[in-house]
């Protein structure tokens, strides 16, 4: 309930009147409230309301262009790094407001972890790649605990049997898919409490995808989870809650199932049918 | 079907792959005249190359050699040691000229005239009698002694000998007059006369004497000058190409920086040196000719090239590296530090190799701090006066003897050498650090 | 169709769930004729009617092995949602709800010829009143759900589960008369268990016809309203 106090009482229990949903969640972890994104003048999120709950996977789907990347990438600040891009409105994570002008963004990304749509791994060896951020967060003090905290992040993401001998093979040697949950492994690294993917699976073939959508149904035990996703079936297949961005708006957020079999505004039943003209 | 029928133009004989197949022999002779066209430019490009490096080669590949003559000289102890002590500061004044002088006379005994007798004696190097005494004062033991020394030739003789001078012709408009030409071809007869590496080409620093003339001092000059370039133009140029690719916030004021800098890229070398005149040598009071003005002078000149090879580097680095050093929580700095620099570091130094390379070429600017004076040291230091090899080759070839004309050409292929040298390591590290991502 | 007013962007998708639909309108028509038939034959006498339902119960068989064919090609291809896929829940369910009326229409008609079949005594016109009047109910509630499904009509739907109570206390009653009829004279068993048989039968067609409703609700509400307490 201490977040709670932190966001005053009128706009944590304020209607989001074009939202459809209950966008709260019983044991939250991140709470946004009245986010508002700018892009210059371009006003790419509008008052979004939503709650993401510990443990849970919530994958955020909508068109092209409707303001859930940006969405996903203010939870860590990502956006911080385009110019001209304003963010209003508060993101509570564990009582603190990250767009609090005295927090600093290092630990904020060391604590909510990101994946990216691309498999983007340093041009570094595979060890180095996961060592990097335990190394620069001064995680470790050891070589021996550095090698520990490697092989445990490989071995979550999956990895650890398909790379064990080729730890000095360069990152970028791997195939998609491998790359990417190398990635992943370099996120986990850091051990994070949040995991955010960006389109994590838009690049891979679907045996990747699905060694994916496995490897966070397994994470989530440890981990909050936040996906944007192009693939509904992908959504529908990962996630627990579901949320449907449309032109900046949270349109619907809701139980996956419910979404996926009884929408309950239109323009999410156009959405996810294939109904878009 | 109905769609498909409309764009071919509804008839059944015209269809698409018919159209096709009559553009297609159109296209194929576009493509094949494109390619001619191509390969004619690359071809005149090479044609033009090897006619500057051929002539360049042609006129200068002579200077590597050096005529010498051979003289049983006397050395006279009366002449150089009358006092018997073989007291080195004595043995340096003695006049070394009279014994060359001596044994000429004593080989062509018929010439007595003292306008002959010059004409003769003119046949040798005026170096010729610094070299004796270097003989000397190394070996003492010589004096009194009878010793074949091969004596290097005058330039004149020197053309002479390598057919670079005429023979014929009216003999008041030659360089060289017909009993010279007498003498030198009974020396030649009598296997006196052979041609040597010019060592004192690459040893000596510059001279009046083009048989005495070298490039060293102009080698070390530049050697010097880019020294100062490099140790000033590489740390200021990188720091500032990072700190406007990665810091500088993108506002009106980094956009005039950015095009104050590309301006800067193309204004002529010469303003450059008239700044140097003015800030370094008028207001700052440093030594002019030296390389430190020149250095300083060629930095800004190159700054402007590091910089933009620099950012441009930067910019090729994707973005999905930063994304990712940022995404597990480095901050700004250590995300270009550990992830961007060492990728856009081949590009950074490719783009400083070509600006150094740049800079080694550069005359004109130089002229205006005073390095085109004439110097015959090798200088020691970044203080000392000094010339750089575009200068050198400036001056020379603006000088009238024959034999300067070689020298030019050999001192432009040691130039070429150098920056062919220069731009092979630019590639090379282009090619050897260039990483995937 | 279904309930939204622009079709989906893939066009060949909307064509297989239209024709679906049109799949369900056939067979709810051929069962529906099934039924009256198998009626008519009761009422007429007329055995060639009677004989003629069993050769077309067939046709219905065959267009429900068709119509499941079709959903699962979908189901593969499509991965249908939302209202998609309740529709074709619905539609899948509603099969077999009308492949099964087809089934006790037949069932009615067998009745009919075993009645007028036997040389015995013809059969007492009283016993068959509760036949006639269950079959027309059956007929009426069929007809209704049927049209509902057409035009996913939850209203008219509902109408039917809210009228499904009377169907069955009409059933209920029915059952009484017959005992009545049974314990008055022993000689009409044999005839009255047939007329209970179809009297049965009919009752069931009530409850598929009380299922396709509960689908439209389902299809339009996506609410599952069955086996709930009216």
């Amino acid at each position: 309930m201490k977040v709670r106090e932190r966001i005053s009482e009128a706009s944590f229990n304020r209607e989001y009147s074009h939202t459809v949903g209950e966008i709260t969640s019983p044991n939250s972890r991140i709470v946004c409230r009245n986010v508002n994104v700018y892009y210059g003048e371009k006003h790419a999120i509008q008052d979004v309301g939503l709650d993401i709950g510990r443990n849970e996977v919530i994958a955020l789907i909508g068109p092209s262009g409707c303001g859930k990347s940006t969405f996903i990438r203010c939870l860590n600040r990502m956006n911080d790094t385009i110019p001209g891009c304003r963010v209003t409105g508060q993101i509570v994570l564990d009582g603190q407001d990250i767009y609090d002008g005295s927090l600093d963004v290092v630990p904020l990304r060391a604590q909510v972890g990101m994946v990216f749509q691309k498999p983007n791994p340093f041009p570094k060896s595979i060890f180095e790649n996961v060592a990097y951020g335990p190394r620069i967060h001064g995680l470790v003090s050891s070589k021996a605990e550095l090698e520990e905290v490697v092989e445990t992040s490989l071995r979550r993401a999956g990895l650890w049997d398909e790379v064990k001998d080729y730890l000095h093979q360069p990152g970028t040697s791997l195939s998609g898919g491998q790359q990417q949950r190398l990635c992943i492994a370099r996120a986990i690294a850091v051990n994070p409490e949040v995991i955010l993917m960006d389109e994590p699976c838009s690049a891979l073939d679907p045996i990747a995808t699905a060694k994916i959508e496995q490897l966070i149904d397994e994470l989530r035990s440890h981990y909050t989870i936040a996906i944007v996703t192009h693939s509904m079936q992908q959504a529908a297949r990962v996630s627990q809650r579901t949320a449907y961005f449309h032109l900046g708006r949270l349109i619907e957020v809701g139980e996956t199932a419910q979404i996926f079999t009884n929408p309950r505004h239109q323009l999410t039943e156009d959405y996810i049918t294939g109904r878009f003209g | 079907m109905n769609e498909i029928c409309e764009i071919s133009g509804g008839s059944s004989s015209d269809r698409t792959i018919d159209v096709v197949h009559a553009s297609l022999v159109k296209r194929r002779q576009a493509e094949k005249r494109f390619r001619l066209y191509g390969l004619l430019s690359i071809v005149a490009g090479l044609c033009f190359l090897v006619l500057l490096f051929g002539s360049i080669i042609a006129r200068g590949y002579t200077a590597f050699q050096q005529t010498s003559i051979a003289l049983d000289v006397y050395f006279d102890p009366q002449l150089i040691d009358p006092d018997g002590r073989r007291d080195p500061s004595a043995l340096m004044e003695a006049d070394y000229d009279r014994l060359l002088k001596n044994a000429l006379s004593s080989m062509f005994l018929d010439v007595k005239e003292r306008q002959a007798k010059r004409a003769l004696y003119s046949l040798l190097s005026a170096g010729a009698s610094y070299d004796l005494r270097d003989l000397v004062l190394a070996n003492p033991e010589l004096i009194g002694k009878t010793q074949k020394v091969w004596i290097s030739a005058d330039d004149d003789t020197d053309m002479l000998v390598k057919g670079q001078l005429g023979r014929t012709g009216a003999e008041g408009e030659r360089r060289i007059k017909d009993n010279q030409i007498a003498w030198i071809d009974k020396l030649e007869a009598d296997g006196r006369i052979k041609k040597s590496f010019n060592t004192a080409f690459f040893t000596s620093g510059d001279s009046r004497e083009p048989e005495l003339a070298g490039i060293w001092g102009a080698v070390m000059g530049s050697l010097f000058t880019l020294l100062v370039t490099l140790s000033l133009s590489l740390p200021i140029g990188m720091a500032a190409a990072i700190y406007l690719e990665e810091f500088a916030p993108r506002n009106r004021w980094t956009d005039l920086i950015e095009v104050n800098i590309n301006n800067l890229a193309a204004v002529p070398s010469i303003v450059f040196g008239l700044l140097g005149l003015a800030v370094f040598i008028n207001f700052f009071g440093l030594p002019r000719s030296s390389p430190l003005v020149g250095g300083l002078v060629l930095t800004l000149m190159t700054l402007p090239v590091i910089i933009i090879a620099g950012r441009s580097a930067l910019k090729a680095v994707p973005p999905s590296v930063r994304e990712a050093a940022l995404g597990v929580g480095a901050s700004p700095m250590q995300m270009v530090f550990h992830h961007v620099l060492p990728l856009a570091v081949p590009g950074m130094m490719t783009g400083a190799i070509i600006g150094m390379a740049r800079a080694l070429g550069e005359s004109a600017p130089l002229l205006m701090i005073g390095m085109v004076a004439f110097i015959v040291d090798v200088p020691q230091s970044i203080m000392e006066p000094s010339t750089v090899l575009p200068v050198q080759i400036y001056l020379w070839a603006d000088s009238p003897e024959r034999a300067f004309v070689e020298r030019t050409s050999a001192a432009i292929m040691v130039l070429l050498v150098f920056l062919i040298f220069m731009n092979g390591l630019a590639v090379y590290i282009r090619k050897r650090f260039e990483r995937r991502w | 169709m279904t309930t939204q007013g622009e079709g989906h962007i893939v066009k060949r998708f909307d064509g297989e769930l239209s024709q679906l639909h049109y799949r369900i309108v056939e067979m709810g028509g051929l069962a529906l004729s099934q039924l009256k038939d198998a009626l008519r034959a009761i009422k007429t006498k007329d055995m060639a009617l009677a004989s003629k339902i069993g050769q077309r119960e067939n046709e219905l068989d065959l267009l429900e092995v068709e119509t499941d064919g079709t959903i699962v090609e979908v189901l593969a291809r499509r991965c249908p949602v939302g209202g998609d896929l309740r529709m074709i829940m619905a539609v899948s369910k509603g099969v077999t709800d009308l492949e099964r009326i087809g089934d006790e229409a037949m069932r009615v008609a067998n009745i009919a010829l075993q009645i007028y079949g036997n040389d015995t005594s013809d059969p007492n016109e009283h016993l068959l009143r509760d036949v006639h009047v269950m079959g027309q109910m059956a007929v009426d509630a069929l007809e209704k759900a049927l049209d509902a499904f057409d035009r996913s009509d939850e209203d008219a739907a509902r109408d039917i589960i809210a009228h499904h109570r009377a169907f069955e206390d009409e059933f209920e009653a029915s059952l009484r008369r017959l005992m009545t009829y049974i314990m008055e004279d022993s000689r009409n068993i044999g005839f009255a268990i047939n007329t209970v048989l179809a009297v049965k039968a009919l009752e069931r067609v009530g409850a598929h016809a009380q299922n396709l409703a509960e689908y439209v609700v389902f299809q339009i509400k996506g609410k599952d309203v069955r086996h709930q307490s009216p």
